[in-house]
């Protein structure tokens, strides 16, 4: 960015009399908040579409319309109808919510667990206990996301839970590892040894320090967990070990509309646009709000 | 007057809302040696990157700046002509030595890269040019030191390599922006030593950047000092340090002055700086030839009134040998550093530490960096585990398997940290920080609010402080928020960790009157650690002196000073810079 820094942010800058280790940030911080409002918007469609799809459909979802199969868009259909005359755009607001449950579900199983697990690494004296976590952890990182999302479906049968709880058991060694290294940079910081000098207990010093300090680590790690989860639902649905019919699914739509790819490309291209959206926009949304949740940045404008 | 090596008319530096640095004027004969005093945002690192053209990209200058020999002004030079008199006809030396030096080159080579970039010497005679150089700044064995990589050498060897790098071209202009911060006290006496040399036999202009008023007593003829981008005042050495007409200078002055106290036994800041009567009238009336250390324990009538805070009387009741608060015994501690696949180095950070705190006594604890000073520390708050040894601290032998006790302990010892910006923890307000230790002695929130409404106020900071977040601190105002929280818990014993190394000078003396006062008001038993022997002198009763691990001398405070036994101590003592000693040199 060349655009000159805003006024507040360089008087501030100045004030703390260290406007030169500041210049960088400066200029980061506006990209930061165009990121962060590129992704707000952007994951904001993927869930007022989720939201509005419980009270409205421009269509019900599951009503055969032989009449109207493959049309092209109209003012009746925007986005067309497939090949048995459902309404395209109801099916992508359907499937708006499997995406983001899916996702939700899949960070917050990798999140509960995988945090715990790498905070207790860090903090943790004994060498043995946090080789013994680190080690399970590489272990869990040598088996790819979507082969453990097959040999589950192949185990417990397709279906949208057993992707969910696949797709967050993968995802449970990221998290455990940048909460570690996060955890390891802040037990150094001298405010760790005054928390232990005021006599607190290693858990109310994770609960308090730790992982406030690390959340900014975190939630960029959900939000990146967040966009390969939809992106790996997709897949999986598409071939057919994720969602099953009837519920609709992004990824489903997609692998449906293989056969009219030449005569109607429209039905992949809006499922294929719509996941682009939400794994672009929770990829922007994580890095926004990275900086936005630093308190060493907010405040001082 | 011959035409000035480096004129510098109406620099003006801004960023793109405010003036930074506003209309400076000032020029540099060749071989004069200028200093540029400041705190922390003054500008004064500003200016000198203006002069370099290392201005970061989003503040402009204006003005002018004409280097003798070169035509026209820099500020409107291309980066490409700049270029080629960085290094070679103006270069400069930076504070952090590890930071500037390339990590993965030889030393030696870094030196020749800037003779092989401005052509003067190429292949094997930059190589063997390099060597002369690191012999010239007294590394010892200069051709095996051409082959080490930075991280072998320390501090003071990689700033001399430093040194080496900016002499190498026989530059006109030396700018030097505070080279010795980072350094230990007789590193730093060495460098600044070897400066001193270097310019004198190459007839190098030297612009010299600190904040340190000694340093720039002892090394330069001429001083600018400079506060809030303006130059305030500029003269002689003589001149600035003994008759200052700037109030701003007077400030700095008599808060730099660790010797001299006001009517309380305080130091003086810049806010009661008209009190001071100079540096001059002390050093002079002090006729002791050995080191102008003692001045006002020898010459009390001089001073404004001989002040007896620095070395307090001992109280009765602890003179006549009341048992000892805190009780080190043979306090062993070594370090197991795994240095390959098989091999393990083990490193002694303690070596037998024998040392007794009386209750109501100021314990200072000086070393330099490395000499074990922190991991005594740590070890006395139950932090570390000592190897070997025994900790009493009070009632309480301290053992980090024993929570109860050191829980107890922990309520009577508390510590304020080194680093300001490191010690609170960013995501929390001042009240909760202020209140945490209480948590753990399950003090209701009200109380705790209630406490820490208290505290601040004992540290002498708004009530609104409570409700913000560290980040909107200054680092003296940190370091108080710092003591607020060492002090709720109402302990007996305050330790603190180099406090005032990262404060700026006026802020220094206002916190270290803090310190003094409140252990006053608190009667606590004070351990106090730092670098500075002079911060030390000031505050404690008593010190121990240690290096690589063990304490070389303790004693009395005054006696240690005046009559160190150990050739050490002597040393450290000597190379202290100080105010008066290099007026009198």
């Amino acid at each position: 960015m060349t655009t000159p820094a805003s006024p507040a942010s360089t008087a501030s800058a100045a004030a703390t009399g260290a406007p030169v280790a500041d210049a960088p940030r400066r200029r980061s911080r506006r990209t930061a908040d165009l990121t962060f409002i590129v992704g707000l918007v952007l994951v904001g469609i993927v869930v007022v579409l989720a939201l509005v799809s419980f009270v409205w459909t421009p269509h019900p979802p599951t009503q055969p319309d032989a009449a109207g199969r493959l049309q092209g868009m109209s003012a009746a259909h925007p986005f067309g109808t497939d090949r048995y005359g459902r309404d395209t755009l109801t099916w992508i607001m359907l499937g708006a919510r499997v995406t983001l449950l899916v996702g939700i579900v899949a960070v917050g199983i990798a999140m509960l667990i995988g945090v715990p697990l790498g905070v207790l690494a860090g903090m943790t004296r004994a060498r043995w206990l946090s080789g013994l976590i680190m080690r399970g952890n590489d272990l869990l990182l040598a088996f790819p996301a979507l082969l453990l999302a097959i040999v589950f479906s192949a185990v417990f049968g397709p279906g949208t839970g057993p992707a969910m709880a696949a797709l967050g058991i993968a995802a449970i060694p990221a998290f455990a590892r940048v909460a570690r290294s996060g955890t390891l940079q802040i037990m150094g910081r001298e405010y760790i040894a005054a928390a232990r000098t005021a006599n607190r207990t290693p858990l109310q010093i994770a609960i308090q320090h730790v992982v406030p300090n690390i959340a900014g680590l975190i939630i960029v790690q959900a939000s990146v967990t967040f966009a390969l989860s939809v992106l790996a639902e997709a897949g999986l649905s598409f071939l057919g070990l994720g969602t099953q019919p009837p519920t609709p699914s992004w990824g489903r739509m997609l692998q449906e509309s293989q056969q009219f790819l030449g005569s109607r490309p429209e039905l992949a291209i809006w499922p294929g646009l719509f996941i682009a959206i939400a794994v672009l926009g929770f990829n922007l949304l994580g890095d926004g709000l990275r900086d936005r949740l630093d308190p060493t940045l907010r405040g001082r404008s | 007057m011959t035409d000035p090596l480096l004129a510098v008319r109406d620099l003006t530096i801004s960023s793109a809302s405010q003036t930074l640095v506003h209309p400076l004027n000032f020029a540099i004969a060749p071989g004069e040696r200028v200093g540029l005093i400041g705190e922390s945002g003054s500008g004064k690192s500003l200016t000198s990157s203006a002069v370099m053209g290392l201005l970061p990209s989003e503040l402009t200058a204006q003005g002018e700046v004409a280097l003798a020999g070169e035509s026209g002004n820099l500020l409107t030079q291309s980066e490409k002509s700049f270029a080629r008199l960085r290094g070679s006809r103006m270069s400069m030396v930076f504070q952090e030595p590890m930071s500037a030096l390339n990590p993965l080159m030889r030393v030696g080579d870094q030196v020749a890269e800037v003779m092989r970039l401005h052509r003067t010497a190429s292949g094997d005679a930059a190589s063997k040019r390099a060597i002369e150089l690191l012999d010239q700044v007294h590394l010892p064995d200069p051709s095996a030191a051409a082959k080490a990589y930075p991280h072998q050498l320390s501090g003071g060897q990689r700033q001399r390599i430093m040194l080496a790098i900016a002499l190498a071209n026989s530059p006109d202009l030396l700018i030097c922006d505070e080279p010795t911060t980072a350094l230990d006290v007789t590193v730093q006496s060495a460098v600044l030593d070897l400066i001193d040399e270097q310019v004198t036999a190459r007839g190098t202009g030297l612009l010299f950047i600190t904040h340190d008023l000694a340093v720039v007593a002892r090394v330069c003829e001429r001083v600018m000092v400079m506060n809030a981008g303006r130059v305030v005042e500029t003269g002689t050495v003589d001149e600035i340090f003994t008759a200052p007409q700037h109030e701003y200078t007077r400030g700095l002055l008599a808060a730099s002055d660790l010797t001299a106290t006001d009517s309380r036994g305080r130091l003086f800041t810049i806010a009661t700086a008209d009190q001071y009567a100079g540096a001059d009238q002390q050093a002079t009336a002090a006729e002791v030839p050995v080191t102008s250390e003692q001045t006002h324990e020898s010459a009390p009538a001089a001073a404004p009134e001989p002040t007896t805070a620095s070395a307090p009387e001992p109280e009765p009741a602890t003179a006549s040998g009341a048992a000892d608060l805190i009780e080190m015994t043979g306090v062993v501690k070594t370090f197991t550093r795994r240095a390959g696949l098989f091999r393990s180095h083990r490193v002694e950070a303690l070596k037998g530490i024998d040392l007794s705190v009386r209750a109501g006594g100021r314990m200072g604890i000086v070393g330099e960096s490395g000499s074990g000073k922190s991991t005594l520390l740590s070890i006395l708050s139950g932090l570390e585990v000592p190897t070997a040894g025994a900790v009493r601290v009070g009632d309480v032998v301290v053992d980090p398997d024993d929570q109860s006790g050191l829980t107890a302990m922990r309520r009577d010892l508390q510590i304020v940290f080194q680093d300001p910006y490191a010690s609170l923890d960013p995501r929390m307000s001042v009240a909760e920080i202020i209140g945490e230790p209480l948590r753990s002695m399950q003090v209701g929130r009200d109380e705790r609010l209630g406490r820490a409404e208290e505290m601040v106020e004992a540290v002498g900071l708004d009530l609104d402080a409570l409700t913000r977040f560290p980040h909107q601190f200054s680092g003296g105002q940190r370091q108080r928020i710092s003591i607020a929280r060492a002090l709720v818990t109402r302990p007996r014993i305050l330790v603190a960790d180099e406090p005032v190394s990262a404060l700026d000078v006026s802020v220094r003396a206002q916190v270290l009157n803090l310190l003094a006062d409140l252990v006053d008001d608190y009667s606590l038993t004070l351990v106090f650690v730092s670098h500075d022997l002079g911060v030390v002198r000031h505050l404690c009763s008593d010190v121990a002196v240690m290096r690589s691990g063990e304490i070389v001398e303790q004693g009395r405070t005054d006696q240690v000073y005046d009559e160190p036994a150990h050739a050490y101590t002597r040393a450290l003592v000597a190379a202290s810079p100080t105010i008066h000693a290099a007026l009198s040199a």
